[in-house]
């Protein structure tokens, strides 16, 4: 890379890169911070791949949450002692 | 127009989808079974409101999540943020301590949503992996992701500075997902 470019825009470390994708997520990150990023993730596979799976890992949380709100059938987690116990307060109150 | 069913058969038809939702939210499941208990409470009080524009089901999530945010608050503004021992947000064990590359190859996750949404085991594996998070830095990461709040909004909730928040987001996704990572995707 053109050593003056490195210069004005000094390459990230891994840490640095996954705290921006992650701030990325929830604010609008700096040109300065993008171009960074940018920079870091077109040389670095690692990072590449983290991010795909961050972005895949809120995609399927999101469909997710849609999908136990629409659904009818769910599989059953509460215990029947405790639904029971529910039951009762509903019936006492 | 959807009409109630009668609240007896409410906790059969729904406890748990309530459940499911609320242990993405709240690590504890006792506080998370409260949680349901106090929802179903409040639609019975307030069942001659309920309009049928959206499904009971819907109606009931609803006011659990409001039912949770409200718990958030509370249990953050109760307690004065000074006495709180701050969590722990460094993400430094995840990264090689020189050059500051992931000390784990991340590996790839291939996988289609729609073949993990019914998966039971996946669901749960994420639960535990939550769990495994500080209270402060879970609850971050489901008002984020679960309730698609915004940043501005959770650290109202959670009493917390944007620059925390981001700290605080940061850690529970490295470590969310190199859990998720070794517990599920390393063995598909």
């Amino acid at each position: 890379m053109n050593s003056a470019l490195m210069k004005m825009m000094p390459m990230i470390s891994c840490k640095k890169a996954s705290r921006l994708m992650s701030e990325g997520m929830n604010r609008r990150l700096l040109i300065k911070e993008v171009m960074s990023l940018k920079l870091h993730l077109f040389f670095c596979a690692a990072c590449k791949q983290v991010l795909k799976q961050l972005k895949g890992l809120r995609k399927l949380i999101r469909t997710y949450r849609n999908h136990l709100i629409l659904e009818s059938s769910n599989s059953s987690r509460l215990s029947q002692v405790v639904k029971d116990k529910i039951k009762q307060t509903l019936i006492n109150s | 127009m959807a009409h109630l069913s009668n609240p007896q058969q409410w906790v059969d038809l729904y406890a748990d989808a309530l459940y499911a939702y609320a242990l993405k939210m709240i690590s504890h499941p006792d506080q998370a079974e409260n949680l349901i208990q106090e929802t179903f409470l409040a639609a019975l009080k307030s069942k001659d409101s309920f309009k049928g524009n959206s499904s009971e089901k819907t109606w009931l999530i609803g006011i659990l999540r409001h039912k949770i945010t409200d718990h958030l608050r509370s249990k953050y503004r109760e307690v004065p943020v000074s006495s709180l021992a701050p969590e722990d947000t460094n993400v430094d064990s995840f990264f090689d301590q020189i050059n500051e590359t992931l000390k784990k190859n991340p590996g790839s996750w291939d996988f289609q949503p729609d073949q993990l949404l019914n998966k039971e085991e996946f669901w749960r594996t994420f639960e535990k992996c939550l769990q495994r998070l500080p209270p402060k830095t879970a609850e971050a990461f489901s008002l984020s992701e679960m309730e698609q709040m915004s940043s501005k909004e959770i650290c109202k909730v959670l009493n917390v500075s944007s620059t925390n928040l981001w700290s605080l987001l940061h850690r529970a996704r490295v470590q969310l997902r190199q859990c998720l990572q070794i517990n599920w995707f390393e063995h598909e």
